[in-house]
């Protein structure tokens, strides 16, 4: 006699969890194939990789970035497929955010009607028993079920696993991953041996969860699929033929809503981005957008080459200024503002302000590298120019034109990328015109680029000459707040 | 060159013998300055083009050309070398 049963919330809960786990797999694949490499160190070397998902190998006479190392994976493992990191990342986050909600709404209930017990084990007996369940699972019987309980020591030790400690790390490593937290909190990267350490860990958090789904249906299947899903779906196990059959069409609607969001996100990657961007940016912007960076990593954690991302401007008139040292560049901050200005590189370090921080570069595709940055701090510049009332974004313009310089890369246009004024106030925000103690090299963003620590790598336009205070972000491109977002479909706001 | 061999397109400053190279080049070609036609250039430094730029050859440079003439509304400009056209092999 089973004690606990299957009350409906569970029968519910399970297969909402269901749902939400093919959609975070999913779009999970698609995230780890913009840069199919794992690393432990968050210097994310070239060649450092412990894990990789890719053939391509790199020049090494040639600059490449690391929109070069992308990898295009089937629809078929991946959310939606085919190079849609902005569609992966929306779908990866929507997700996270309904099936952590299911998941605490799940917790207080087990503990609410003391179905908790079903998974905590009474006793480290459970141990001696589990061993003794899985030898007699090996010699192809099937041991009995704990007294009173649905499962045996072996099944009831395997869900205690995945709810109480695989769900809890997934959601602990995607948050160490988010650049706002690791900023604001850098004790709390420090907790999981850096970001690569966290990427890597979800990762095998993944992997943990397949291997789960595999033996959990392959035990289904042993018990007797029709009645365990007349369990999973009726509350009792006595309908086993209808609970092979509803169970199939269950399943084929859990098939059908991947398909159908799948085509979405290929053929109106727009309206995805608005919709899902909606919740995703409601939630993170109560939960990380009041982070501000406290970062201070000691000089001795500067990785030896800080991985790059864009190539710079392929232009005679760039070039020419490079070879100068950027003399004849000039830097015009200009649009709502009382004092409009035109600024050398000169004028720029002879400014007082310089300011430094050695931080970690959180990229959208997953790796990281920490740096020392030295330059103008943005509301020094801020002050300088005075924003009219009616400002409320700067707007980085750059040199990079993107269909000359970016081949490969879906759009043309200048790169540009705009922020709210609140942000280009936090303390950290800076226009870096150093890199660990020498001029900014071209790859960098040479001769001024941003910084915005609880940010990703995107949002720090590189090659800036450009500096415009605008009212409406929709106002200028696609009117999605920057060159990605216009045409990739990331997020605006990059907390995570 | 150092440029391809740290991974970075640093600056390569020139010795008198490879300014005087460069400046074979200029006299050569059409080595005024294509503003004000001032014809004593001044000789920079070179910047490896060959790592960074994916238009450029592998072996190509520029070098910082400065016109003397301080009324030249174009004062910056440069050249673009091959690497055998002015540095020692
Ligand atoms: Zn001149």
């Amino acid at each position: 006699m089973d004690l606990y049963g299957f009350p409906a919330w569970i029968r519910i809960e399970h297969w909402i969890n269901v749902l939400f786990v093919t959609l975070l797999v999913r779009s999970g694949v698609e995230i780890i194939a913009t840069h199919p490499k794992l690393y432990w160190h968050d210097d994310s070397r070239p060649g450092s990789e412990w894990a990789r998902f890719t053939r391509k190998t790199m020049p090494r006479d040639r600059l490449y970035d690391t929109l070069d190392e992308e990898e295009s994976y089937s629809p078929l493992v991946s959310l939606p497929g085919r190079r849609k990191l902005g569609m992966g990342r929306h779908w990866h986050f929507f997700a996270a955010i309904l099936w952590v909600l299911t998941g605490a709404v799940y917790i207080a209930l087990l503990f609410a009607t003391g179905q908790w017990r079903r998974y905590v084990p009474a006793s480290w007996a459970i141990f001696p028993q589990a061993w003794h369940d899985l030898v007699t699972y090996l010699s192809f019987r099937l041991p009995s079920r704990l007294p009173g309980e649905p499962f045996d020591a072996l099944q009831k030790l395997a869900y205690a696993l995945v709810i109480f400690v695989l769900a809890p790390v997934a959601i602990l490593t995607g948050l160490a991953q988010s650049p706002a937290v690791d900023a604001r909190f850098p004790w709390y990267l420090r907790l999981w041996g850096g970001r690569q350490r966290a990427r890597s860990v979800h990762f095998l958090v993944l992997l943990a969860f397949l291997a789960f789904t595999a033996v959990h249906l392959l035990m289904i299947a042993v018990w007797g699929w029709g009645r365990e899903n007349s369990l999973m779906l009726f509350g009792h196990g006595d309908a086993p033929a209808a609970g092979l059959w509803v169970s199939l069409v269950v399943i084929a609607a859990i098939v059908a809503v991947n398909a159908a969001v799948t085509v979405w996100s290929l053929r109106r990657p727009r309206s995805v981005q608005r919709v899902l961007g909606a919740v995703v940016t409601a939630v993170r912007r109560a939960l990380l957008r009041p982070a501000v960076s406290r970062q201070r990593y000691p000089r001795a954690a500067v990785s030896a080459r800080h991985r790059v991302n864009g190539r710079p401007p392929d232009s005679e008139t760039y070039k020419i200024m490079a070879v100068h040292g950027f003399a004849p560049w000039r830097l015009t901050v200009g649009g709502l503002v009382e004092n409009p200005l035109v600024l050398t590189l000169e004028d720029l370090r002879a400014l007082d302000g310089r300011q430094s921080q050695c931080v970690l570069h959180h990229c959208i595709q997953g790796w990281s590298s920490v740096g020392e940055w030295a330059g103008l701090p943005l509301r020094d510049l801020i002050g300088l120019v005075r924003p009219l009332p009616q400002a409320r974004y700067v707007c980085f313009l750059t040199m990079q034109d993107t269909g000359r310089d970016e081949p490969g890369a879906p759009g043309e246009g200048h790169f540009y990328e705009i922020v709210d004024l609140r942000l280009a106030r936090h303390p950290q925000a800076l226009l870096a015109y150093e890199l660990n103690g020498g001029p900014l090299p071209i790859e960098h963003g040479a001769p001024l680029r941003l910084r915005l620590e609880t940010q990703l790598g995107f949002k720090m336009a590189k090659w800036i000459h450009d500096i415009e205070f605008v009212s409406d972000y929709r106002l200028v491109g696609h009117g999605m707040g920057g060159w990605r977002e216009d045409n990739v479909y990331f997020d605006m706001e990059v907390e995570i | 060159m150092d440029g391809a061999r740290t991974g970075l397109s640093e600056i390569v400053p020139l010795g008198d013998e490879q300014r005087e190279r460069v400046r074979a080049r200029l006299r050569a070609g059409h080595g005024a300055c294509p503003a004000c036609g001032s014809e004593d250039l001044g000789i920079g430094d070179a910047l490896f083009l060959g790592f960074a730029f994916l238009s450029e050859p592998a072996d190509a440079y520029m070098v910082g050309l400065t016109c003397p003439n301080p009324s030249c509304p174009v004062t910056y400009t440069g050249i673009r070398l091959r690497a055998s056209e002015f540095l020692d092999q």
